[in-house]
């Protein structure tokens, strides 16, 4: 369903909010600069390899996201 | 002259460190170096032992044929029987499984353990009933939220590591029963049957102080015990079991001394500790023997043995007692909200009580006193006990709760004497009634208990209620945090249904998020409360601005049914198949509240609109903020 979106691929996304087995095709179309990935699957090593976006799993705490105008801040509730 | 300063100064250490053992706190400025090493080592040893001991009982070693040896998320069939009474609530039974064997591609093997199993709603069957299930094995896990209950170790506590959640009640087959059922359970049967004919918010209460069942306590009856401090009389406490043995022992003891050839032969204060025992059991075990329960059975009992040892002033061992037992049974009962707040609270009144109020009083003394003055006294007392148990208890019920009731205090003065001193004994006698087969006499006891019921309900639900609860929030309104901000914030969580999240925008306007995983033709069970109601109690929100369900399914209908039900939503925009189930109620409620639940497939939605993601027509989120863009 994703590879459908109808945002240019040339603009890039500041966030993905995607479920975890989201395929890495369209993690790479959108090059989101910060990825949450909610769901309990485990997303593919390619999805979150080093050099991709900061990624998220909700799985292993709720993640929140600011938006100043100084740019977009994640931060992960640890219990 | 060496040995025997050596031995002096042995024995001054010795009688410092049975003053510490003894719990006497020792005053550590005036310690020399060695006592404090003695001192610190002791606690030391005890808070490792006690780490020791939590993660023992967190993560036990399974014996080769516990249910934790058995595959997880595979179906399978197995059976045991009911150890425990079930709890029935208006959307689920849960029903704890001693397992027996289960079914393997090799035929029945034997296993052990205990297991929770969650089903639709069903006649709950009795102690002892062999049960056959079909379904899949889950491991408890918390959802990793601000404001979720760790379940998984409230279960460990209860000695329970394996979960099952049927979706039909098909799945589950009763074979047979143990017997005719127990003199306790017959007891329940008669009670519910008394109960049948009170009304709604009585039989409500009455089932929850006497039977532990709060599966009729509508939430919103809950939201006004909470708003107003009182939520501790609905569950069956050290408070309830304490009143009763307070007042059976007034009782026995006022009883005992119109005898006086009784009093030359008979310690009437023990006999009547004795006595005040018997109902305390009785009740805990009529209460359904919840491990709260059992954990207030436990300290009222040790405060009863101390008295009849003849050491009635020594509560703060009865305390250490009571704690050392229920701890020694299980170390995680030590992060359990009611056995916190149950000993936080006797620790606040033990220490406090006794530095406001001197134990000076005689009964000469008390004779001399005016009647206004000993009114006045008592008056006085009841209002410090009050306040010291709320002030104490306040930082922990802020915590799990997120909501402190500034006048809770005064509002439990009037409905504690009400509802626990008067509701409650007399329901008490009711039971007793119905199971000497006095039924009539046990009618007439309901219908005067449930006027001072009826009035401390009422009083909490209106008058003082609202009055204080209105007073509290005109106080606070000078610190209401204002909802304007110049950022905006998605928070996305933890879920088991899919999507759930919270947008608030730049403008302080709260959107919540929701979209379920697809279900399965014969899995409409749905699921659980989810994760949203919890949080957003945490952010200490009572008001939506809307709630966009992306998707909605039988998954995350209870969710979104808690939301409509706990908070005031300013519009509900959905997208998903035709309603049935629970979407029918959700729609209904939503349409009775003056919301009706609209379609984002044909009307226009709230702030960001969502979006069709190409030929699949199916809703998203997409937000705008500076520039930036999150779909």
């Amino acid at each position: 369903m994703l590879q459908n979106t109808p945002w240019r691929e040339e603009d890039p996304l500041t966030v993905l909010v995607a479920p975890g087995e989201v395929p890495p095709a369209v993690v790479a179309r959108l090059k989101p600069k910060t990825l949450v990935l909610y769901g309990q699957r485990a997303p593919q090593a390619d999805t979150t390899k080093p050099a991709g976006p900061c990624t998220y799993l909700t799985r292993q705490g709720a993640v929140t996201l600011t938006f100043t105008e100084a740019g977009a801040a994640g931060s992960q509730w640890r219990p | 002259m060496l040995k025997s300063g050596s031995l002096a100064g042995g024995q001054d250490r010795f009688a410092q460190g049975v003053k510490v053992l003894s719990g006497g706190v020792p005053d550590i400025g005036r310690l020399d170096f060695r006592n404090l090493l003695v001192w610190v080592t002791v606690f030391l040893f005890f808070a490792l032992l006690g780490v020791g001991l939590y993660h023992q009982a967190l993560t036990p070693d399974f014996p080769p044929n516990h249910l934790a040896s058995l595959p997880l998320q595979e179906e399978m069939v197995l059976s045991g029987r009911i150890y425990r009474p079930s709890r029935v609530g208006p959307e689920w039974v849960r029903l704890y499984v001693a397992a027996e064997a289960w079914n393997s591609p090799q035929g029945w093997r034997p296993v052990a353990g205990r297991l929770l199993v969650s089903a639709p709603p069903l006649d709950a069957p009795r102690v002892g009933t062999r049960v056959v299930i079909r379904g899949k094995l889950q491991k408890p896990r918390a959802l990793q939220n601000p404001g979720t209950w760790n379940r998984p170790r409230q279960l460990a506590a209860e000695g329970i590591f394996r979960q099952m959640h049927l979706s039909d009640k098909e799945h589950l087959v009763l074979v047979s029963s143990t017997g005719t059922p127990s003199s306790f359970e017959g007891l329940q049967a008669g009670v519910r049957r008394l109960l049948q004919d009170l009304a709604p918010t009585t039989r409500a209460m009455y089932l929850a102080m006497l039977l532990g069942d709060q599966g009729e306590v509508t939430h919103q009856m809950r939201r006004q015990f909470s708003r107003t401090g009182t939520s501790h009389l609905l569950a069956i406490s050290g408070l309830h079991l304490g009143a009763l043995a307070g007042i059976t022992y007034l009782i026995v003891f006022w009883l005992l001394r119109r005898f006086p050839w009784l009093l030359l032969r008979v310690n009437v204060m023990k006999l009547a500790a004795v006595a005040a025992a018997v109902p305390v059991v009785a009740y805990a075990q009529l209460a359904g023997g919840s491990p709260a329960t059992q954990r207030a059975e436990v300290m009222i009992l040790a405060y009863l043995l101390l008295v009849l040892l003849g050491r009635p002033r020594e509560v703060w061992s009865a305390l250490g007692l009571a704690a050392l037992v229920l701890l020694t049974w299980s170390p995680l009962l030590l992060f359990s909200i009611s056995f916190q707040l149950s000993f936080v609270a006797v620790a606040g009144l033990l220490f406090f009580l006794p530095r406001w109020f001197a134990p000076q009083e005689s009964d000469s003394v008390d004779r001399r006193m005016g009647w206004r003055t000993w009114w006045g006294r008592r008056f006085i007392e009841a209002l410090a006990v009050s306040a010291v148990a709320s002030l104490v208890t306040a930082p922990l019920v802020a915590h799990y709760f997120q909501v402190v009731s500034l006048f809770g205090f005064l509002v439990n003065l009037v409905a504690i004497p009400l509802v626990l001193m008067l509701a409650l004994p007399l329901g008490g006698l009711a039971v007793l009634g119905e199971a000497l087969s006095l039924t009539p006499l046990a009618r007439v006891f309901l219908e005067i208990g449930q006027i001072p019921l009826n009035l401390g309900y009422n009083l909490i639900a209106t008058l003082v209620g609202t009055a204080l609860v209105g007073a509290a929030l005109m106080s606070s309104l000078g610190l209401t945090p204002g909802r304007g901000s110049t950022s905006g914030e998605i928070t996305i969580l933890d879920s088991n249904t899919g999507l759930d999240g919270v947008l608030v925008a730049p403008g302080g306007q709260r959107v919540v998020m929701t979209a379920a995983w697809d279900v399965w033709p014969g899995r409409e069970g749905g699921g659980g409360p989810g994760a949203l109601p919890n949080y957003l109690h945490w952010r200490q929100w009572r008001c939506l601005d809307a709630v966009l369900a992306l998707k909605l399914n039988a998954r995350n209908a209870q969710e979104m049914l808690a939301l409509a039900q706990q908070f005031e939503i300013g519009g509900f925009w959905w997208a998903g198949s035709r309603p049935a189930g629970k979407m029918i109620d959700l729609m209904n409620l939503l349409g009775d509240a003056g919301c009706p639940g609209l379609s984002l497939t044909s009307t226009r939605p709230p702030l960001n609109p969502p979006t069709s993601l190409g030929d699949t027509k199916a809703p998203c989120c997409r937000t705008h903020h500076g520039g930036r863009k999150t779909p």
